[in-house]
């Protein structure tokens, strides 16, 4: 049995980029003394059950490529990012070896932020996955997050009310052992992380998520994170601008997303070409109908690259938290065990329906012990806290 | 915890609660009810272990209209009360579902709050009655600019206090034991700033004065005045005139009720607006234990919200504890009657 974890988000908030930078930081900074983690996802079964679902590996050679097509376009263009959202429900199986045990799955199940509304035929099946799931990863797009313009691009484009409705169907069996694991992950935080700035987004994490916060900082079972990680790190957020359709020619009848610069009047294509307003046939006056939601004109978000390449950074820690989370629970529950069902044949039966990690528990114990020890699970600075009190 | 009450606990999954919300049209009920499930969310989930989540199609219609709202406020829309053009303006009876428990737990409530328009309450008063009778408590919803200005000429028009106070007249005998009656001035954010919210309760004791009356004789109900302010960053500016009279609907309300924002960056924000679900559970956790001596063999075959406060302990304890939350002495509120009634006794 694999562990469940649940990733919400609004919709391209970057659900699937956290976990494609999970796996890669993954790989990449730990040591194969302390776990081995790989990508077992059944691709072939994702796609035909919900549409088609992202290769995460594909997806992060595409942003390296990408990242490097665009350095010798140049730093100083604004482009768009990954316009097309993953479609339908998407669950993602990671395996960890470690020495001397067997493997450990563990199940991201990516829903798409619509279900989340009532009138999904899905909202259902997304209810009992909340109830069935101990850890929940949100994630933030940072950009609509921290743009203090109009209060309702943010709520309505990172679904925070829907988020927060959802939340509320948490089920706790018993408060002592029944543990859940909230992450609030803000990704596509380059721009303020890399200057400085962490502790101003997990402040405005707090401030924009407070509700959700305020309803389980208090309880027993409920431990509450705020991690921002840089899923690219060489991208940084430039700004956001409406977006408009552009129209080539008569015959151009779809036309392509665009937004103007304020100043210059130029058009600006997501690509990062510029045009001038003279040069095109036709920019429709109004910005782009197809970009309202709940009475809310969504702009789109422009980036620029700053020199880094593709440098993710701090993305392996949900992973470390999540896994040093669900070994504890299952000490909890163990314990749980132990106390009431004692150490005789119902307990050994008992234990024979044992949580994942099973007789080897011991074993995931000491490798997140040496996590710890070692310093390697990051607790705090960069924007990482652990949410303790209610927030005014 | 024994045998039966855990067979017990587990049998009552839901019970439900009926509350009956009465008022005048184009009032923005749905407004009303989105700041208060807004309010109450953030409040007692930040100072109870209470949850409240709206379901269904109440949950779409409260998101969709928070962020109505919200975007109102975004872009400084200008706000006006046009009962003519009837915004949201229905003379049927709206239906919302809420459930309600513990957080973490299944929930143990069914909340259904009932709006009947003033008119529905003329028109078929044996189907308020009857809801009222299933109902643990009824919501007078009063639009306080309508209270308040011009002398409060076109308060009867639109609040209908007369109509409310004639149906309670003929009704209030039939009704099946104690009732919470809430009258909730709405609107009230310049009279709250202004520092004239006892102006806004002397003018509702005044206004609905037969009514309250009737309630203190009667010595079943409890009645308290609890202004909300439903959107907090906006306040009442003025009646639209022309040519120094006021255009008047076919009903002869005002035609235009025009309000403005407060200060430079106004924020959608309810304030006491969670003060009704107070009152309402501190009511019925009193109600509870005042009737749980009192009941009948007969009584305890009908599966009601005592059998749930029964069965679960920690649902109730909780709401007890709740009760340190109800406020009696913010600006403009008042336990007109039935003060005892509020008060649990073991």
């Amino acid at each position: 049995m694999a562990h469940k974890i649940i990733m919400l988000g609004g919709r391209r908030s970057g659900k699937s980029s956290i976990l494609s930078s999970i796996l890669y930081a993954l790989d990449k900074n730990t040591s194969g003394d302390l776990f081995v983690v790989s990508d077992q996802t059944d691709y072939s079964a994702n796609d035909s059950t919900d549409g088609v679902c992202v290769r995460l590996r594909d997806k992060r050679m595409e942003v390296d490529n990408y990242l490097k097509t665009r350095q010798k376009v140049g730093e100083n263009s604004s482009f768009l990012v990954d316009m097309t959202p993953t479609k339908g429900k998407s669950s993602y199986l990671f395996r960890t070896d470690i020495k001397g045990a067997a493997p450990v799955d563990f199940e991201f199940v990516d829903v798409p932020g619509e279900w989340m509304e009532d009138t999904s035929t899905r909202h259902n099946e997304l209810k009992k996955i909340i109830c069935e799931s101990d850890v929940y990863v949100i994630a933030i797009d940072t950009p609509y997050m921290m743009q203090q313009e109009n209060e309702n691009i943010n709520t309505v484009y990172n679904r925070i009310d829907e988020i927060t409705s959802m939340m509320a169907n948490i089920m706790i069996d018993n408060e002592e052992y029944d543990k859940k694991l909230i992450i609030l992950c803000p990704v596509k935080c380059e721009k303020w992380v890399r200057h400085g700035r962490a502790e101003d987004v997990a402040t405005a994490v707090k401030n924009t998520y407070r509700t959700l916060i305020n309803t389980w900082v208090n309880h027993k079972a409920v431990d509450i994170w705020i991690m921002p990680i840089q899923t690219i790190g060489g991208i940084e957020h430039s700004k956001l601008l409406d977006g408009y359709r552009l129209f080539k020619s008569a015959n151009d009848k779809f036309g392509e997303l665009c937004s103007k610069n304020e100043l210059t009047g130029q058009i600006m294509l997501k690509d990062g070409k510029i045009l001038s307003a003279s040069s095109v046939y036709m920019v429709d006056s109004e910005p782009d109908k197809s970009l309202y939601f709940s009475y809310t004109q969504i702009p789109l978000s422009w980036y620029v690259t700053n020199g880094a390449g593709f440098s993710p950074r701090f993305c392996e820690q949900p992973a470390y938290h999540i896994l040093e989370f669900l070994v504890h629970k299952e000490e909890l529950v163990m314990d749980m065990k132990d106390r009431n069902l004692g150490s005789g044949f119902w307990g050994w039966l008992r234990r024979l329906f044992n949580p994942p990690f099973g007789k080897y528990l011991q074993k995931y114990q000491e490798m997140t012990k040496q996590l710890e020890e070692k310093g390697i699970i990051k607790k705090n600075e960069d924007g990482f806290i652990h949410v303790e009190s209610i927030v005014n | 915890m024994g045998i039966w009450d855990s067979f017990k606990k587990k049998a009552i999954s839901r019970i439900p609660m009926k509350v009956c919300m009465m008022g005048p049209r184009a009032v923005g009920k749905t407004t009303i009810l989105t700041a208060i499930f807004n309010d109450t969310q953030e409040n007692i989930g930040a100072t109870t272990n209470l949850i409240l989540k709206a379901e269904g199609d109440t949950n779409t219609e409260l998101t969709n209209r928070k962020h109505q709202l919200n975007a109102i406020f975004a872009n400084l829309q200008q706000i006006t009360d046009k009962p003519a053009a009837g915004l949201a303006a229905s003379s049927t009876v709206n239906t919302f579902d809420f459930v309600f428990g513990l957080k973490g737990k299944e929930p143990r409530i069914d909340l259904e709050i009932k709006d009947f328009p003033g008119e529905y309450v003329q028109s078929r008063p044996d189907e308020v009655e009857q809801f009222i009778n299933e109902s643990s408590a009824v919501f007078v919803a009063i639009d306080t600019p309508h209270l308040m200005e011009e002398d409060g000429q076109y308060c009867e028009v639109k609040n209908k206090p007369q109509v409310i106070t004639e149906f309670f007249k003929n009704s209030l005998q039939q009704l099946n034991g104690e009732k919470l009656v809430l009258l909730v001035p709405l609107k009230c954010e310049r009279y709250f700033f202004e520092q004239r919210m006892d102006e806004v309760l002397s003018r509702i004791e005044t206004v609905y004065s037969d009514l309250i009356t009737m309630f203190k004789q009667n010595g079943k109900i409890a009645c308290a005045v609890t202004p909300i302010l439903t959107l907090g960053g906006v306040e009442f500016d003025h009646i639209m005139k022309e040519g120094g009279t006021i255009p008047l609907t076919v009903e002869g309300c005002p035609k235009e009720v025009v309000y403005r924002f407060r200060g430079d960056k106004p924020k959608y924000n309810p304030v006491f607006c969670v003060q009704p679900l107070y009152y309402m559970l501190s009511f019925l956790a009193a109600q509870y234990g005042r009737e749980k001596k009192n009941r009948s063999i007969l009584d305890k075959f009908f599966t009601t919200i005592y059998d749930l406060f029964d069965s679960d302990e920690d649902l109730f304890d909780e709401i007890l504890r709740m009760e340190k939350n109800r406020k009696t002495t913010l600006a403009g509120y008042n336990v007109e009657c039935g003060a005892d009634l509020f008060k649990y006794c073991k």
